[in-house]
This record gives structure tokens, C-alpha cells and sequence, in this order.
């Protein structure tokens, strides 16, 4: 029996018995729609907690060390952070040397500071001035402005004094180099002041350009600012990629070129899996409708079986293959799943588009000017995944009832009434 | 068609024509042990290419369950069955279809039309499982419906057909593959005297002028007077018109 042949009678089968047909089909329809929509709220909602995560500078910061994986020194010179910031998906590097504590001169104020040398600098927020655009330039938290009892605005563009050596002491940073030898001064002047909020003066550190900084340093070895650096590396480079998604992959790459990195690449893998869960919990909720359609459809099929008992004995008679007649009521079963199946899909569609027009204006009227995520995702990949639910479950609600009909013996068959 | 069919031990003689069935020692029983019925009994027959054989007997004597045997609608218990050459009794579910579709014909007492085809569609039924295209099926089933003398009904439902018009569907049915057998289970039981007069006729016509061989069951002593041998039957066992009273008939 030709295919076009099993397509056309099943066709004519579902067309007499049309209530019966939609109603079955609606059952399919309602559970893919189901299922589609609460998977597609299960992507979305990841996908606005992945895109909120992913703004979050901890978790697209890779903290590069100065040392290998397995704690052996390993300078990252400048030619490294060359090699680094072309890994694909590095947004920003920013190089970072330890300091010792430094003692700031402001006119006849001295106060001694944690200081950190970090280029380009990133801190922020100011309260007034920039990052400094000139290798002298320093940045000053809030604190130090109140307590020199100045305006930060006032403070910006003022040269000041930057003193290092054994009498710069006892701010008690973690982390800190201690200088041995003579005091020794250094001109340069406030470019910005960052606001470190209600800090004690002295908890939040002055910054320096990583060049600055290893001008001071390198003075007591008596090398100038470049052979320190391409001596001794940086303490430590910032890498930021620019995407949390992409996290990992740079922080591996990096990882290949022998450093020890550390990230935080493993919480957005938290969030993912947190939302995979959930989205695989909406589904299986969503199946339950499906598995109804499925039971719906085998329930359908086998009444149609045994109206049919006589004509399938009739068709057995006359010669049918046992293939053709599994075939006949695969296709009645298939073809209601694709009915139903493209219904729901339509059906899901609409709810979404809807649910997410709801959803902007009620984003809107909390947060006007956020930019709107969608609440429902639907993939063309969930599409088919729901069609293929569709069509799968309506087999599996045909498969008994055409064994069934496969199985029946002809002349019992045509003796039935 | 049947003439190189292969025969039995007494094809040396060459005045008898080929055999086209042949049952050798066939029992069917149904159940077991005390609720054991014997639907046929150690059957022996020859049928002969090209004979018009009438079986007869009281109900339940086994005459369906016999026609049923040849046509692969029912399996033996025991015994061998044969059909133009070929051994049917140990056919699969898959090549007992085939065989019912090219090798026989049914033709039931109540029709078996399916009521929600046209009369063509009905005709050409058999050609679609046997994979004809939907063009050659509709040219064909049609020039069969006309030979059967019903070329103005191809689009009519069989329930707007008379009895009589409904068996010539049938038997167009039957025909339409061309099958060398045609099995009928009293054809006329169901009709009035006069369609069964023509239905008869047309059986007739079809055993002499295609060679059709033709099995037929009949509860009707006018009818089985037609036919060019009869078999009576009882209890499951042929009692008379098996081969060994062939060369008397003939």
C-alpha cells in the first residue's frame, strides 16, 4: 500500500469522525501549549537572571596571580598583559602592584594611606575629578577630603607630596610591602576623589597608576619604573570579560598560559543550574497535560479500533499487509498530533506574546526607563521540540490501539457486529 | 494461468485437467480437551482448475470453515493445503495477505462493503493495498464494474444499492485483481430470487468465459444444480463429490 494511499484513508477516517478528532487534537493542543509556555517561562526567567548576574563586576572579574597554579613564582610582565588582553571576550585588563603604605602631603597636612597602584584605575564612583590621565595623577578616597576638611572639588588639581620609606607606617593593611631604607619623596597631584561612603580615614586606599608606583618601589633598588616592572611583573592583573557567560572560557585560557587564576564564573553555573531546575520542573508539570492528551488519544483510537473491527477484517480480507493497517491508525494518531500540535504551538505564541506585553507594562510602571526583558522565551528550538512532543505522544497514544487492530484475526474480525 | 501448476500423483493421467486446490488430510478444531469442536475433519478434496464446485451441507457442517481454510482467512490444525502449487497453510500474517489479495477472490453472504466508499472505491480497494497506483486503480475497478453490468453506480454509497447491485460489487471486488479463485460463501442467501437468479448467472459466466475456478457454498439445491460438481459435507468430513467421484461426474 502506497503512503500517499495510508495518508489519504486515514485523512478520510479523522474527517468522519471530526468532533471526535478535535477534541482529541485539543487535548495534544492544550498539553503542548502547556508544556511550551512554562518551558519558555523557565528560559526566560534564566535568562533574566543571567543577564542580571552577568552585570555583575564579581562575576566577570578573573583575578590573574603572579604565580602558577601550583604556587611557583610567575612574573606577569608587560608582554603577558599584551598576550592576555587578546584572549577573545577580555573587556578590560587592568594591572594592580603591591604598595606599601604611603604618607600624603596636602599644603601642611600628612596623613599615612594604604595605598594601592592599579592602571587604569577603575574606582569609582568620584565625588569630583577623574581617573588621572597623567602617570603623577592620584585618586583619594572621601574619607581623606573630610578629614583634611576640604570640598572634593576642592582637592582636585592640587599638587601634593607622596612620601615612602620606614617612617611611612602602621596603617595595618593586609597585603602591604614594607620599605626598609631612607624616606623618600615623590611630586603628584589629585586627580580625582572616589567616594568610599562613611570609611574611617586610613580603611580605604589612596591609588596610584601601577607607573607611579613602581617609580616609588623601584627608587629603593634604584631602578627606574619600566626595568622594575619588566624585572619583577606586576603583584596581579584584573581581567574582565565581557560577559559573565564568557567567564569561564577566558579564565581557562588564561589558565593555559600557566597562571593561577580565580573567578566566580562557578555562581553564574549556580544560577544556570538553579533555573534548569525550575525549568525542568515546569515541564514536568506541563507534561502531566500531555500525558492526559496521550491517555485521551489511546482512549480515542481504541474506540475507533473497534468500531472499525469489521472493516478492518473486511480490509484484512481483501488482503491488507498487517503493516498497512499499523500504518492507518499511526497516521490517524500522528495526524491529530500534528493538529494538536500546531494549535498549541499557536496557542502557546499567543499566551506568551500577551504575558510578556503584560509583563513590560508592569516592569514599566515599577522602573519607568528599564530596559524590558521578555518573561517568555520561545525558542524555534523549543517550537520543534514541542511538535515533536506532539506528534511523539500521539504515537505513543496509537501505538496499543493499532497493535490492536494488527492483531486482529480476520475472520473474527468479520464476524463482529 | 494455472496450467504449469504443479499436480498431484495423478497428473500421469492426461485427460485430468490440473488440480487448482488441493486439502490433504485438513483438520480445524477449535478449544481444547472437552470443549473441543472439530470444525473439519481429515479433508481430502481436488478441486481442478477451472471447475465450478457447490459445497453443501447442514450449518456446521464445516463448509465455512473449509472456504475459510483455502482463503488463508483461517489456518489448519493439521494437514496440507495447497493452492494453485502453493502451500498456504504455513503462510505469515504479511504473505497470507498477499495471497488473499492475488491469489483469491471472497465473495460474502452479507457483501462486505464498506459503507462509507463509493462503489468504485470498494472495486479498487484490493489494488490499493497491492500498491496501483490511484489512476490505473480507478480504470480498472471501473472497466470490472461494467463487465459486472453496474458502469452507471460508480460514485453511488453501497447503502443506496440494492441487494443484487451490491453482491455484482462485490463479485467486481473480487474479481478486480483477477485472482485464479473465487471463493463464495452462499452469495444468494441474502437476495431475492431473482437477483440471486442473476447473481448466479454472473458467477456463471465468469467460471466459463475467465476459467475462474469457483468454490461456492449454497444452501440451495437449485443453485449447486449449476455447478459442475458438488461436495457435500457433514460433520467436518466431505461425505460425497470428493475426487474419488470425479471420474464419475466428469
Amino acid at each position: 500500500m502506497r503512503p500517499t494511499d495510508t495518508f489519504g484513508l486515514a485523512l478520510q477516517n479523522l474527517r468522519r469522525t471530526r468532533l471526535r478528532t478535535t477534541l482529541s487534537a485539543l487535548g495534544v493542543a492544550i498539553g503542548t501549549a502547556a508544556v511550551v509556555a512554562l518551558i519558555s517561562a523557565g528560559q526566560g526567567f534564566q535568562s533574566i537572571a543571567v543577564a542580571r548576574a552577568s552585570t555583575f563586576g564579581s562575576l566577570t572579574g578573573i583575578t590573574v596571580a603572579a604565580e602558577s597554579d601550583g604556587g611557583r613564582p610567575l612574573p606577569i610582565r608587560p608582554a603577558t598583559v599584551q598576550s592576555l588582553a587578546a584572549i577573545p571576550h577580555v573587556a578590560n585588563i587592568a594591572t594592580v602592584l603591591q604598595m606599601p603604605p604611603l604618607r600624603l602631603q596636602v599644603g601642611a597636612h600628612a596623613l599615612d594611606l594604604p595605598t594601592r597602584a592599579q592602571s587604569p584605575i577603575t574606582q569609582g564612583p568620584f565625588l569630583a575629578g577623574t581617573a588621572p590621565a597623567s602617570a603623577d595623577g592620584i585618586v583619594i578616597p572621601g574619607s581623606v577630603a573630610r578629614s583634611l576638611g576640604e570640598t572634593p572639588g576642592a582637592l582636585v588639581g592640587r599638587a601634593v607630596t607622596l612620601t615612602a620609606g620606614g617612617t611611612v607606617c602602621c596603617t595595618t593593611t593586609r597585603d602591604s610591602l614594607t620599605l626598609i631604607g631612607p624616606d623618600r619623596t615623590f611630586p603628584a597631584q589629585i586627580a580625582g576623589v572616589y567616594n568610599d561612603g562613611n570609611s574611617q580615614v586610613g580603611s580605604s586606599a589612596m591609588l596610584t597608576s601601577t607607573e607611579l608606583g613602581a617609580t616609588i618601589v623601584g627608587s629603593f633598588s634604584g631602578s627606574t619604573a619600566s626595568q622594575y616592572i619588566d624585572h619583577q611583573g606586576y603583584s596581579t592583573v584584573l581581567v574582565q570579560a565581557d560577559d559573565a557567560r564568557q567567564t569561564a572560557t577566558v579564565a581557562a585560557a588564561i589558565k593555559r598560559q600557566g597562571y593561577r587564576v580565580s573567578d566566580r564564573a562557578d555562581l553564574l553555573a549556580q544560577v544556570h543550574l538553579v533555573f534548569n531546575i525550575i525549568t525542568a520542573g515546569l515541564a514536568a508539570i506541563g507534561s502531566i497535560a500531555l500525558l492526559v492528551a496521550a491517555i485521551g488519544i489511546a482512549n480515542t483510537m481504541i474506540m475507533t479500533v473497534l468500531e472499525r473491527t469489521r472493516e478492518i477484517g473486511i480490509m484484512k480480507a481483501l488482503g491488507a499487509e498487517p503493516g498497512s493497517i499499523r500504518w492507518l491508525f499511526l497516521f490517524e494518531s500522528a495526524m491529530v498530533g500534528i493538529l494538536g500540535g500546531v494549535v498549541g504551538i499557536f496557542l502557546a505564541v499567543g499566551a506568551t506574546l500577551i504575558g510578556n506585553a503584560g509583563f513590560a507594562k508592569f516592569v514599566q510602571s515599577q522602573d519607568p526607563g528599564n530596559a524590558i526583558a521578555n518573561l517568555f522565551i520561545v525558542s524555534p528550538v523549543l517550537v520543534a521540540a514541542g511538535m515533536a512532543m506532539a506528534i511523539g505522544i500521539s504515537l505513543v497514544g496509537g501505538a496499543i490501539p493499532s497493535r490492536r487492530a494488527v492483531r486482529l484475526q480476520p475472520l473474527d474480525a468479520l464476524r463482529y457486529e | 494461468m494455472s496450467s504449469t501448476a504443479p499436480q498431484s500423483t495423478l497428473s500421469a493421467d492426461p485427460f485430468r485437467p490440473p488440480v487448482s486446490v488441493s486439502l490433504n488430510g485438513v483438520t480445524r478444531a477449535y478449544g481444547l480437551g472437552l470443549s473441543r469442536v472439530v470444525a473439519l475433519d481429515r479433508v481430502t478434496v481436488e478441486i481442478f482448475d477451472g471447475e465450478f464446485v457447490a459445497v453443501m451441507g447442514p450449518s456446521g457442517s464445516g463448509k465455512s470453515t473449509l472456504l475459510n481454510v483455502i482463503g488463508a482467512l483461517d489456518r489448519p490444525s493439521e494437514g496440507r493445503v495447497s493452492v494453485e502449487g502453493r502451500d498456504i497453510a504455513t503462510l505469515d500474517a504479511r504473505e497470507a495477505a498477499r495471497y488473499r489479495r492475488r491469489s483469491v477472490g471472497f465473495i460474502f453472504q452479507s457483501f462486505n462493503l464498506l459503507p462509507r466508499l463509493t462503489v468504485l472505491e470498494n472495486v479498487a480497494l484490493p489494488l490499493m493495498f497491492e500498491g496501483v497506483s490511484s489512476g490505473e486503480r480507478k480504470s480498472r475497478a471501473a472497466r470490472v464494474l461494467s463487465d459486472v453490468g453496474l458502469a452507471e453506480r460508480l460514485n453511488a454509497r453501497p447503502a443506496t444499492l440494492s441487494g443484487g447491485e451490491k453482491q455484482r460489487v462485490a463479485i467486481a471486488r473480487a474479481l478486480v485483481n483477477d485472482p485464479p479463485v473465487l471463493l463464495a460463501d452462499e452469495p444468494t442467501g441474502n437476495l431475492d430470487s431473482r437477483s440471486a437468479a442473476s447473481v448466479l448467472a454472473l458467477i456463471l459466466e465468469l467460471n466459463q468465459a475467465r476459467g475462474q475456478t469457483v468454490i461456492l457454498i449454497t444452501h440451495d439445491a437449485q443453485v449447486a444444480s449449476h455447478a459442475s460438481r458438488t461436495i457435500q459435507m457433514r460433520d467436518g468430513r466431505v461425505v460425497t463429490g470428493d475426487k474419488d467421484n470425479v471420474d464419475a461426474a466428469h
